[in-house]
């Protein structure tokens, strides 16, 4: 399958922050299932970056097997910047993807990076100008439909079962450190400089 | 605001994040159509 985002401006910017914020048991189920943190599937997927992949749009993106993104595609995490606890897999996997220097400069800083950047660490296969871009995952991803459905399921369900593992193996420290920075003095001051447009201070 | 899906090329379903005023992100409500359009494609 293909995955992409609606208009040129953003992929995905991962949880709507202006929402309900909670994380009670059953939503955690439906986030780690809606990005695919830590259940086993099967269809290949290939993601169409046509803007902006932050925060759980790159956790998403984490799921995918073969990424392109257009030039203008910005890429990070800033959950630390607004005392959020990245908990939809990117501290699970991304360091897998990308290797560890570049997982932890964007999991601490928070900065956003270019498409070049992400092509230049891994994070997506290559940057594609925009014209280009859907005829290119709707290419791929014919070449891998005329392939053996049931040889790349298998392949797709072996690897994703391995990264699911994985995940599954840290949930529960997960959940627990989600739940530390949510009850932190830092969470509401971090949560409401976000939807103030301000620069938080945690002095 | 929703997760479009369009089966109209063989073989290939194309999932559309779309919720574009807020950059494609996803209240809860549209997680759990993604979590659940997920577990339908796995099933396909």
């Amino acid at each position: 399958m293909v995955l992409t985002g609606a208009g040129d401006k953003g992929f995905c910017s991962g949880a709507d922050l202006a929402g309900d914020l909670s994380a009670s048991p059953e939503a955690a189920r439906v986030i780690n299932r809606a990005l695919l943190k830590d259940t086993p599937f099967s269809k290949p997927i290939v993601a169409a970056v046509n803007g902006d992949c932050v925060a759980g749009g790159v956790e998403l993106l984490l799921s995918s097997d073969i990424r392109a993104a257009v030039p203008e595609a910005r890429f990070g995490l800033p959950e630390v910047r607004w005392s959020i606890y990245p908990f939809g897999g990117a501290t699970v996997k991304l360091a897998q993807q990308i290797g560890h220097v570049h997982a932890m400069d964007l999991l601490l800083t928070g900065r956003l990076v270019d498409a070049a950047f992400a092509e230049r660490v891994g994070l997506v296969n290559l940057v594609v100008e925009r014209d280009r871009l859907m005829p290119w995952a709707l290419e791929t991803a014919t070449a891998i439909a005329a392939n053996s459905p049931s040889a790349v399921q298998a392949v797709r369900t072996q690897i994703s079962s391995a990264i699911a593992d994985y995940a599954k193996s840290r949930e529960a420290l997960e959940q627990e450190l989600g739940e530390r920075v949510r009850t932190s003095r830092h969470f509401a001051e971090g949560v409401a400089a976000f939807r103030e447009k301000r620069r938080p201070d945690y002095s | 605001m929703e997760i479009r899906v369009d089966r109209s090329e063989t073989h290939i379903a194309i999932v559309t994040i779309a919720n574009e005023p807020r950059r494609n992100a996803m209240p809860r409500a549209m997680m759990a159509d993604l979590a659940e359009l997920w577990d339908r494609l796995d099933q396909d």
